[in-house]
């Protein structure tokens, strides 16, 4: 018998073994689905992001009122600037539920400006509320950079000897603010994030069932069984991979149809979302494989697994995107297959980002299937063969 | 049909199996019987190409057994200690699983499953899922796994363990039946009454080493123990205790429990001299009974211990 034959006859024994366990769906598409679901109408209902935004002027000059007035007519697609007369009675609101966050022009801000030490805008943030949160503060760096600049256009033009601006002709000038509302990157719906995050989440959760199975096969003599056929030690490694990887892209397919039809998230360009699939896919049957060749019994396999799949999704930004995490922490993030992966579904969803795109991202995926998969290939035979 | 020399397989520093040699002929059904961790299972996994060996040479239909050589592995149908089968699959699916592996193809794997079914006696259940099956019946189902692809040797490691006596005997039964249409068996086992009925001849295994070899015969013969007449009976029994070690043919007489155990070449025709002494001293005799030498003897004699130690 050709090899390549019985790898094909195992891949698909191994599939009808999945397709006939009840947790296999609950791992591949309920629980994902439905984490995905919930997560992604707390974060905006699958829909645009919305928020309300206090604006409170408590300096009362002219630069003061120019800034507010700037915020109430910024572009901001599903934000919306509302004056407040305080901070207090913004904080108020904020407890009520009907702001999210706000900014706040501190007095002394105009004098501010026009002096030698400028002031940053102060930005109240509730708990509840952290994407609006980090929205305001958005804002409040967006107010500060133009001021910046601004403040450095004066100085460049009196070094030249022109007379320096008055605070009421400071007030004068236009300060358009355009904002960027998402914390994931361009306008993507959080469906379209917490989609893939969870389907990978539950199939990294899942890399201890393949060591397992192996171990329970060993022990009850199934594997054996397999071996004294005219079956070599790689078709069965290869043959358990093909599975793996049937699986897993089945799995986030079903993910990708189902937010895409029910909670409308896009995915963005089909065949970026294809590759990234499918090189997540592999990495994911690789990982599997290095567990299986490491691990020594079932439980040391759970084990490892549960370890690995933890770590990975909060590092990888499972949970919080990684833009929201600590620079040090996004950037190990951008190192495990769950960040690569999601980096590169988030910039597909984006809008603009391409196959091509995302093409380094699905290199180092496929990084991470091949490191894995060949410590996996040297380590199993042995794993499965002599004792 | 097979020939293992010289094997040997060490696990750190436990020798589990030390210069092991047997042979089987075509049609032979052999025997290797040995308490639990005699080193069984490590033998036949070594004979089956499942486990690489230290030293020696495992030889089946005249091909080399390794872990790599598959050609040679297909001449052999192995059937595991444990029951190796998925129990989310049907027996039909497991089968047709297994019979692919093992290079069945087409209307074959079909026609074959029928088959092995029909002869485990698991026609009418085929379709139903292992894992509803009772334990003699998966039992009879991991027999028939292992005969999917007609080999030429059908190698069982102990497949009676743990159950019940009624599939037990189905289970001797078919063993038999596959025997009489020529078919070589390697078969393992720590009860004595199974190679006893099964094999042709039987190896005894202890501590990793075959202690003795052959026919039932011609163990107990090497053994020389002889056949046990036990005499329950009142009265003077020094005296008969001497009249009885008188007669020819008493290797030995002794007292246990009660009894006078009598040790002769030749049970049957000791009898009539045995119940005699018996009168002459005035023995009221209780009971007697004839107990002739078993594999359980010729273990006891050879290693000190019993089977099931």
């Amino acid at each position: 018998m050709r090899q390549s034959e019985a790898t094909r006859i195992i891949a698909r024994n191994d599939m009808r073994l999945k397709m006939r366990t009840r947790s296999f769906y609950i791992r591949a598409f309920v629980a994902p689905i439905l984490l995905a679901t919930i997560i992604s109408f707390a974060f905006g209902g699958g829909e645009d992001f919305t928020a309300t935004i206090g604006v409170v002027d408590a300096d009362g000059s002219p630069v003061s009122a120019a800034v507010a007035h700037g915020l109430a007519r910024a572009d901001a697609g599903g934000l919306t600037f509302q004056t407040v007369r305080s901070a207090r009675t913004a904080r108020a609101r904020m407890i009520d539920g009907n702001l999210g966050a706000a900014v706040v022009v501190p007095a002394g801000y105009g004098a501010a400006l026009a002096g030698d030490r400028p002031r940053d805008l102060d930005v109240l943030t509730d708990d509840d509320a952290p994407v609006a949160g980090e929205v305001a503060k958005a804002v409040a760096r967006e107010v500060t950079a133009r001021a910046a600049a601004g403040r450095l256009a004066v100085a460049t033009a009196t070094a030249t000897g022109a007379r320096p601006p008055s605070e009421a002709e400071l007030a004068r000038i236009d300060l358009p603010i355009t904002v960027s509302a998402t914390g994931t990157g361009g306008d993507a719906s959080p469906a379209a994030y917490f989609g893939p995050a969870m389907g990978l989440l539950f199939l990294l959760l899942s890399l201890g069932v393949v060591a397992r199975d192996l171990q329970a096969e060993k022990r009850t003599g199934l594997l054996d069984r397999v071996r004294s056929g005219p079956v070599g030690p790689w078709a069965i490694i290869a043959g358990r991979g093909l599975s793996t990887v049937a699986a897993s892209v089945l799995s986030l397919v079903v993910i990708w149809a189902f937010t895409s039809v029910v909670l409308g998230a896009d995915w963005g360009d089909p065949a970026g979302v294809v590759a990234v699939i499918l090189a997540a896919s592999l990495a994911v049957a690789g990982i599997a494989g290095f567990v299986a060749a490491v691990a020594r019994t079932e439980q040391s396999a759970e084990t490892l697994a549960l370890v690995a799949g933890f770590v990975s999704a909060l590092l990888g930004g499972a949970f919080i995107p990684l833009g929201q995490l600590p620079p040090l922490l996004g950037a190990l993030g951008l190192l495990t297959p769950l960040g690569q992966a999601l980096r590169a579904f988030a910039l597909l969803s984006a809008g603009d980002a391409t196959l091509v795109d995302v093409l380094p991202w699905v290199a180092a995926l496929l990084a991470w299937a091949v490191a894995t998969g060949v410590v996996a290939a040297r380590l199993l035979p042995v794993r499965l063969g002599s004792r | 049909m097979l020939v293992c020399a010289g094997l040997r397989k060490t696990f750190g520093e436990r020798v589990a199996v030390d210069d092991v040699t047997f042979h089987i002929d075509v049609g032979e059904t052999y025997g290797l019987l040995g308490p639990n961790g005699a080193g069984k299972t490590t033998t036949i996994s070594m004979a089956c190409g499942l486990l690489t060996r230290d030293a020696g040479e495992v030889t089946v239909a005249g091909r080399t057994v390794g872990p790599r050589s598959t050609a040679a592995r297909s001449a052999i149908g192995l059937v595991p200690q444990e029951v190796a089968l998925y129990d989310d699959l049907s027996a039909e699916e497991n089968l047709r699983f297994f019979g692919r592996l093992q290079g069945l193809a087409g209307r074959d794997v079909a026609t074959r499953v029928g088959e092995v079914l029909e002869l485990v006696g698991l026609a009418d259940r085929g379709r139903d899922r292992v894992g509803t099956y009772s334990g003699g019946m998966k039992r009879r189902a991991n027999i028939a796994a292992g005969l999917l692809h007609r080999p030429r040797l059908l190698v069982l490691d102990e497949p009676t363990v743990g159950v019940d006596p009624q599939s037990r005997n189905a289970i001797l039964g078919s063993v038999e039946a596959l025997s009489d249409e020529g078919l070589s068996v390697l078969y393992t086992t720590h009860y004595m009454e199974e190679a006893e009925r099964l094999c042709d001849r039987v190896g005894i295994i202890d501590e990793g080493r075959l202690v003795a070899e052959g026919d039932r015969r011609a163990l107990i013969a090497k053994l020389g123990a002889g056949d046990r007449v036990e005499v329950t009976a009142t009265g003077d029994v020094p005296a008969f205790v001497d009249a009885v070690g008188g007669l020819p043919g008493t290797l030995g007489v002794e007292r246990s429990d009660g009894r006078v155990i009598v040790r002769v070449d030749d049970g049957s025709a000791a009898l009539a001299g045995i119940v005699a002494a018996g009168e002459r001293t005035g023995m009221v005799i209780g009971g007697i009974e004839l107990v002739e030498p078993d594999l359980e003897d010729v273990f006891l004699g050879l290693t000190g211990k019993a089977l099931r130690d």
